[in-house]
C-alpha cells in the first residue's frame, strides 16, 4: 500500500494530476471534491468581503473623491483624512501612502463587479442575448470594469506608476488576477483543468493592455478601447486554443514515457 | 548585598521571555513606583534572565539608568555601531510630525521614555525644516529623573526653551503606565523608542496610550525584534548573547543584564490591536532585517 501511494506520488510529481486519477476509487481525491474545492477558492477571492474597516473606507473614499483634481498624491490622502474628520498624523494608518487610494479603487471596484452580476441588469443583458457566450460575457465585464475609470482615466498612468513600484508590484499583480478570477466566476467558468490558469493569466494581461489604451483613447465615448479590446479577445481565442493544445500534447507525451518505461519493466 | 544580589535571591525560575533590561537600553523607561506591598505576595516580573518581584523592577530600572544618563548616547554607539541612530531617524521620517497644510493643528507630540531627547529632537528638526512648522511641540515624558536633567542640559545647547506653556519641548518626570499629568485625547503622536520592554505591565502602558491620543492619533513604538531570516538570525544570536553581554560586563561591570528577549513581530502587533488600536498595513515595519522594528497603531 505504502509504495502504490509512493507511486501515485511520483507519478503526480511528474505529471500533475490527471483525471484517471482523480477518478480511481483508492484516489482520496474524487472528481467532485476537486471541483468544489477550486469553485470555493476562486469564490473567496471575490465573496471574502471588504479587506477595510469603516473608518478607512470613509478616509479612502474621501481621498477618492479628490482623484480627479489633485491625482494620486499624498495631498490627495491628507485631504481624505481631513475630510473623514481626522488628524495629520492619521496618515500613518497607510504606510503605502496614495498606493492605499489606487489599492482602494481596485478592491472595491472588483467587488462593484460582483454585485454587478447579481443585477437585473446582467440579469437582462444575458435574457435579451440568445448567443451571449463566454466571450461574450468576458468582454461585458471588462467593459463594465473599465467604465468605472472614466472619471479618473486622466490620473491613472499617475496610478499605474504607484502599482509599478517594487514595494507595491505584488498587491497590485494579485489584484489584477483576482479581478481576472472574478470575472471568469461570474461567466460562469468552473473548469479545472491547466486552463485555469492560462485563462485567468491571459484575462490579466488583456485587461491591464485595455485600461493601458485607456488612458491614452481620446475617441468619443472610448469607441476605440472597446475595439482594441475586442481585437484582444479575439487574438486570445487563438491563443488560448495553442495553449490547451500544448497542455494536451504534454500530458499525452507524459503518459507515453510513462508506459514506455513501464514495459521496460519499471515499476512507476 | 546590593539590589541586584536580592534579585537573584528571589529568583524563581530562569525565563527566556520577553525580558530585560538596562543598559542595552537606548532609551529609558517608566516602570511602576513602588507600592508597599511585601515581596512574597508580589508578582514577578522578568529582568534579564532573571524573574524579580514588580516593584523591584521599578527601582532596579530606575537605578541602572541613573547611572548611564551620561554615557547613554556613546553606550549604544558602541553595541550598535552607530546604527541605532539610522533606526531613529528612519522612525522620524516615516512618522513625518508636523502640520502638513495651513488648515492643520500643530502637533502635540509625547515621546514615552524619551530621556535624554534623542527622539523628540529628531521630531522638532523635522518638523522644523521639512514641514515648516515650528508651533508642533514635544512632551518628554521618563520615569527616570537624571535622564530627564541630560535632556533639559541638551535641549538647552540645542537653543530649546523647556519651561513655560509654549516652549516647544518639555520635560516631565511620570510613569508611562499611568501617566497622571497628561490628559485625556490630549495627544497626536505618542511614541516610544527602546523604551517598552522595560515597562512591567505592558498591556496596561498600551491602554494608557490609548487613552490619551486623540481620535485619528497615533501609537509609534521602536523597539529590538525578532530577525526573520535564519542564517542572519543565527549571527545575530551569537552577537547580541555573547558579545553584546561581554561588552556589558568590560563597561558597566554587569553582565546578565544584557542578555534579553522580545516578543515577535507578530505577537507585539497583537498586543497593539487588543488595546483598541488599529494598524497600520500588516501593523509593524522591519528595520536591519527584524533585528528592530517600527510597531505602528492608530485610534480612529
Amino acid at each position: 500500500m505504502a509504495s502504490k501511494t509512493l507511486h501515485r506520488t511520483v507519478r503526480q510529481g511528474l505529471l500533475g494530476y490527471s483525471s484517471r486519477w482523480k477518478l480511481s476509487p483508492t484516489g482520496r481525491l474524487l472528481k467532485n471534491d476537486l471541483t468544489n474545492s477550486r469553485s470555493n477558492h476562486g469564490q473567496s477571492a471575490t465573496a471574502s468581503g471588504t479587506p477595510y474597516t469603516p473608518e478607512q473606507s470613509a478616509i479612502l473614499s474621501a481621498a477618492l473623491s479628490h482623484v480627479p483634481t489633485q491625482g494620486f498624491s499624498d495631498s490627495t490622502l491628507l485631504m481624505g483624512v481631513k475630510d473623514a474628520g481626522y488628524l495629520d498624523v492619521t496618515m500613518n494608518l497607510f504606510p503605502q501612502g496614495p498606493f492605499a487610494i489606487v489599492n482602494y479603487h481596485l478592491v472595491t471596484q472588483r467587488e462593484r463587479l460582483s454585485e454587478y452580476a447579481n443585477s437585473d441588469e446582467w440579469k437582462d443583458l444575458q435574457a435579451s442575448n440568445q448567443k451571449f457566450g463566454t466571450t461574450d460575457k468576458i468582454r461585458a465585464l471588462c467593459v463594465e470594469r473599465l467604465r468605472q475609470n472614466k472619471a479618473i482615466i486622466h490620473r491613472w498612468p499617475e496610478a499605474i506608476t504607484l502599482m509599478k513600484y517594487p514595494a507595491n508590484i505584488q498587491s497590485s499583480t494579485s489584484e489584477l488576477f483576482n479581478l481576472a478570477d472574478t470575472m471568469w466566476n461570474i461567466a460562469g467558468d468552473t473548469t479545472v483543468d491547466v486552463s485555469w490558469y492560462t485563462k485567468r493569466g491571459i484575462l490579466s494581461g488583456i485587461y491591464a493592455a485595455t485600461e493601458i489604451y485607456m488612458t491614452q483613447d481620446k475617441s468619443d465615448r472610448f469607441t476605440n478601447t472597446w475595439a482594441f479590446l475586442d481585437q484582444r479577445l479575439a487574438d486570445s481565442k487563438s491563443v488560448g486554443s495553442t495553449v490547451g493544445r500544448v497542455g494536451q500534447y504534454l500530458d499525452y507525451a507524459g503518459h507515453n514515457i510513462v508506459n514506455v518505461l513501464r514495459s521496460k519493466g519499471m515499476k512507476i | 548585598m546590593s539590589m541586584r544580589g536580592a534579585g537573584r535571591v528571589l529568583r524563581l525560575r530562569p525565563s527566556r521571555a520577553w525580558a530585560t533590561v538596562y543598559p542595552r537600553s537606548f532609551s529609558t523607561a517608566g516602570a511602576r513606583f513602588q507600592d508597599g506591598k511585601s515581596a512574597a505576595e508580589e508578582r514577578t516580573t522578568h529582568f534579564g534572565f532573571q524573574n524579580i518581584t514588580e516593584s523591584m523592577k521599578e527601582s532596579k530600572v530606575r537605578e541602572v539608568f541613573d547611572s548611564v544618563a551620561k554615557n547613554y548616547d556613546t553606550m549604544n554607539d558602541v553595541m550598535s555601531f552607530g546604527i541605532h541612530r539610522l533606526w531613529k531617524d528612519q522612525f522620524v521620517q516615516q512618522l513625518n510630525p508636523g502640520k502638513k497644510s495651513i488648515f492643520s493643528e500643530p502637533m502635540t507630540i509625547l515621546d514615552l521614555a524619551g530621556g535624554t531627547g534623542d527622539i523628540a529632537f529628531r521630531m522638532l528638526n523635522h518638523a522644523r525644516t521639512v514641514n515648516g512648522d515650528s508651533e508642533t511641540r514635544v512632551k518628554v515624558v521618563d520615569i527616570n529623573e537624571e535622564m530627564l536633567k541630560e535632556g533639559v542640559k541638551r535641549a538647552h545647547a540645542l537653543g530649546y526653551r523647556t519651561e513655560g506653556e509654549d516652549a516647544p519641548i518639555s520635560f516631565m518626570v511620570q510613569n508611562g503606565e499611568t501617566l497622571e499629568a497628561i490628559p485625556d485625547n490630549s495627544i497626536d503622536l505618542l511614541t516610544i523608542a527602546f523604551g517598552i520592554r522595560n515597562f512591567t505591565d505592558k498591556e496596561k502602558a498600551l491602554s494608557t496610550a490609548h487613552r490619551v491620543l486623540k481620535k485619528g492619533g497615533v501609537f509609534a513604538c521602536l523597539e529590538f525584534s525578532k530577525v526573520n531570516n535564519f542564517i542572519l538570525d543565527q549571527i545575530y544570536r551569537r552577537y547580541s548573547f555573547s558579545v553584546i553581554p561581554m561588552m556589558g560586563q568590560l563597561i558597566a561591570g554587569d553582565r546578565d543584564s544584557y542578555q534579553y528577549l522580545f516578543p515577535s513581530q507578530k505577537d507585539f502587533a497583537g498586543m497593539i490591536r487588543d488595546a483598541g488600536f488599529q494598524l497600520a498595513g500588516k501593523g509593524w515595519q522591519d528595520l536591519t532585517f527584524g533585528v528592530a522594528a517600527v510597531h505602528t497603531g492608530v485610534k480612529l
